[in-house]
């Protein structure tokens, strides 16, 4: 029995005490997800680690790519899994072919196994360059390192290479938030930053058709798809802005646009999350990159939360660091498409940098915002990204 | 749906469609093959390249089918890549020939002004012709306001600086649409595109006068003589070679038929306030390019969208970058350009149509203007 198999590590930090089954639940609830795409792929689970088994080997790079970005896992491997018997693991270890420098690694996890396992190294890395001519031992910093794992269960794991995962909380284990997502570039990044803290994403959308164009939903859609494959799959609330945008416009003093946007964003999105249990909000502001984030107008914005914690989690970033990520993640190519996003309709000259409470309350009590947002949030559209292509 | 978008693209004829379906099913075998199902795929390429070239007036030269049009652009100026010599285009030329010649030819090309009729400006064209110059392209139809330079005075004024220079004009809005012979004009190549006159997509083609030295873009099989490598697109060349046949056999009727609908469209949007004609002269009756002040295009064609209309903001081949570089080189302001449309006809639009699109574009700009978008 000679299997291909991906080994999947998990790190130990957070599996400390009572909570550890509950993680772990999580965790390969998460994973089993991730792979269900693909046919035959199976999720076992040993000690401290899970092993996939049964996928057809053409998929396996493309599994590692996948399962690398679980929040939870830390590190994968691509290995052979065989019996713990000396002749298997020499047959094996007589077809590795390698050149350059190596060395040979013995985990023997199975104390029943017979020999130390410095001395299993040994006789191993005698088989390897027995079959190999351009190679030597290297001790410290060799080109290959090849692996060998003893394990309890009787079988062994082979393998040469130990790939970074994607670290993080998983996902579901950190409550739950509801993401701001625009079509910039911050807000995916938000969202990716509280997924990795195990923290369940909806998404929240305003578009303002016909100032906005249906390919800006659509650029929206794209995105939150794109956070899925990190967040695991949610839903996208899609709310139409147009009449309150309107209402703002025709009501109020142009420069109070932004502010009183802001605010009405806000009500909408805590009144939407307490309807679905959600238990925070998550933008992605970062302070004084606009005028919309400056601390006075992040405190006129969260003068109208009621309950719920407003996370910022970019709030100290710079732009650099938030593009860096938001092109590792994958979402920064869709998040540069140039379609309007309602913050760029109806924008006035000179918006507010530093909003007067007070005179917002005045601007604000010109017209019925409650009537509005009640019309809004009758009239919303939910979006699924795993219905989306 | 009221399709006023024909500038970007047009529906498939049902005949082309036909021959296109028929082409898939029963001339599926590759045009290079030397079994019989082979021979007569070529031969109909064969065929469908004369009905196109003699549609355009040409007893000789050459027609390479392409991907399309940006193909067919690019692979004009890629002939000039490794020459010496500067390269001249005008200011309104469509993206395919003004991004690939900005992209390249950094520092070997010039860009020869438009004056505000939309015509390229002739006394700038005789100011930056010089010694090093060996290629100027020039489009024949304007993609964004339908204006129509006179391709035959402009080879004319090249030709008469240096018979060496060679002259390329892109004709995908001209094509099919207004009268095009080529041998008259005195160009040297022509770039045509199939969807953009009821064909499918995915074809088009550039002609090349005979004697024209040519160095390929795509390299391979050696297909196209050489000329176009990578196997032949059977069901869309025959299929956009139908649609050649039928838009020459109508090109006078449509043209009247479409002359009548720009009239009646021209007239009702001149009694909307703040909507600027943008008159060009002489002009395709094609595509009539028009700003509604103070607004955003973008805005009113999503609009018209709600009444089952489809209109075009600038180009669409270029709606994703703000601004509009061609109105501009006429002298447009950028902030009018934001309120641009391009309304673009087709035989199949009606007087009704037209009627239709004159009322509701009044209502969504009064709309518009009131802020509300309902």
């Amino acid at each position: 029995m000679r299997n291909e198999v991906i080994i999947l590590r998990y790190g130990e930090l957070y599996l400390k005490g009572k909570n550890r089954g509950y993680f772990e639940k999580v965790l390969c609830k998460n994973i089993l997800a991730a792979i269900s795409e693909y046919t035959g792929a199976e999720l076992y689970k040993t000690s401290g680690r899970y092993i996939i088994r049964g996928f057809d080997p053409e998929d396996k790079i493309s599994i590692m790519q996948r399962v690398s970005k679980v929040f939870g896992l830390h590190s994968l491997s691509a290995a052979v899994e065989i019996p713990s018997t000396i002749d298997m693991i020499e047959s094996e270890i007589a077809s590795i072919r390698l050149s350059g420098t190596f060395k040979v690694d013995v985990n023997r996890a199975d104390k029943n196994f017979i020999g130390k396992s410095i001395e299993l190294a040994g006789h191993f890395g005698e088989i390897i360059l027995n079959n190999n001519d351009n190679l030597k031992v290297k001790l410290n910093n060799p080109d290959h390192t090849v692996f060998v794992e003893i394990r309890e269960n009787g079988l062994t794991y082979i393998y040469f290479d130990i790939m970074p995962a994607v670290g993080g909380m998983p996902v579901g284990t950190g409550g739950a938030g509801l993401l701001l997502l625009s079509g910039g570039i911050d807000s995916p990044v938000a969202g990716y930053e509280l997924a990795r803290r195990g923290m369940r994403l909806s998404a929240l959308h305003f578009h303002s058709f016909p100032y906005t164009s249906a390919s800006a939903k659509e650029k929206v859609l794209t995105l939150a798809k794109e956070l899925s494959v990190y967040a695991g799959d949610f839903d996208v609330y899609i709310v139409s802005f147009t009449k309150i945008q309107e209402a703002i416009h025709k009501y109020c003093k142009s420069e109070y646009m932004i502010t009183i946007m802001r605010r009405i964003m806000f009500r909408i999105a805590e009144r939407l999350a307490r309807k679905h249990h959600i238990q925070a909000i998550i933008t992605g502001e970062s302070l004084a990159q606009v005028a919309s984030q400056t601390v006075e107008s992040i405190t006129s914005s969260n003068e109208v939360i009621d309950l719920l914690p407003v996370f910022r989690p970019l709030i100290g970033r710079d732009k650099e660091d938030i593009v860096t990520i938001a092109r590792n993640i994958g979402t920064f190519d869709t998040s540069i498409l140039p379609y309007e996003d309602c913050c760029t309709v109806f924008l006035p000259k000179h918006p507010l940098i530093k909003p007067d409470l007070e005179k917002v309350h005045i601007e604000e009590s010109k017209f019925d915002y409650e009537a509005l947002i009640d019309e809004a949030l009758a009239n919303i559209e939910i979006v699924n990204t795993r219905d989306i292509d | 749906m009221r399709f006023f978008d024909n500038a970007s693209t047009t529906k498939i004829y049902p005949e082309a469609l036909e021959v296109y379906d028929r082409a898939s099913n029963d001339m599926y075998y590759n045009p290079s093959a030397l079994y019989q199902g082979g021979v007569d795929a070529k031969r109909e390429i064969e065929r469908a390249r004369r009905t196109i070239l003699k549609s355009m007036g040409c007893t000789s030269g050459t027609l390479i089918f392409t991907s399309g049009a940006t193909e067919a652009d690019n692979m004009i100026f890629n002939a000039f890549l490794k020459r010496t010599g500067k390269i001249l285009i005008s200011a309104a030329e469509h993206p395919a020939v003004y991004e690939y010649v900005k992209a390249n030819f950094d520092g070997r090309y010039e860009i020869v002004n438009i004056l505000p009729n939309g015509l390229v400006d002739e006394e700038d064209l005789k100011k930056k012709l010089s010694p090093d110059v060996c290629l100027v392209s020039i489009i024949h139809v304007s993609n964004e306001t339908g204006a129509i330079n006179d391709i035959k005075h402009l080879v004319e004024i090249v030709k008469s600086y240096s018979k060496d220079i060679l002259f390329h004009s892109d004709g995908v809005q001209a094509f099919c649409k207004v009268k095009v012979n080529l041998p008259n004009l005195g160009v040297d190549a022509y770039t045509i595109s199939g969807h953009k006159i009821h064909g499918p997509r995915g074809v088009g083609a550039l002609y090349v006068r005979s004697g024209v030295n040519f160095r390929p873009l795509l390299i391979g099989g050696g297909q196209e003589d050489g000329k176009r490598s990578g196997t032949e697109n059977t069901p869309a060349i025959l299929a956009m070679a139908k649609a050649v046949e039928i838009g020459t056999k109508n090109l006078a009727s449509n043209l009247a038929h479409v002359g009548k609908l720009r009239e009646r469209l021209v007239s009702g949007l001149s009694k909307i306030d703040g909507v600027i004609i943008n008159e060009v002269s002489p002009y395709s009756p094609y595509i009539l390019s028009v700003i509604v002040r103070g607004t955003r295009a973008e805005t009113i064609l999503h609009m018209l969208e709600k009444y089952d209309i489809y209109i075009g903001n600038g180009s669409a081949c270029s709606s994703r970058k703000r601004g509009n570089r061609v109105l501009e080189a006429m002298g447009f302001e950028p902030i009018l350009c934001d309120g641009a449309l391009r309304i673009s006809f087709s035989s199949e639009n009606t007087l009704d149509d037209v009627d239709y699109l004159i009322e509701k574009l009044g209502v969504c700009i009064n709309a518009y203007r009131a802020g509300v978008s309902e």
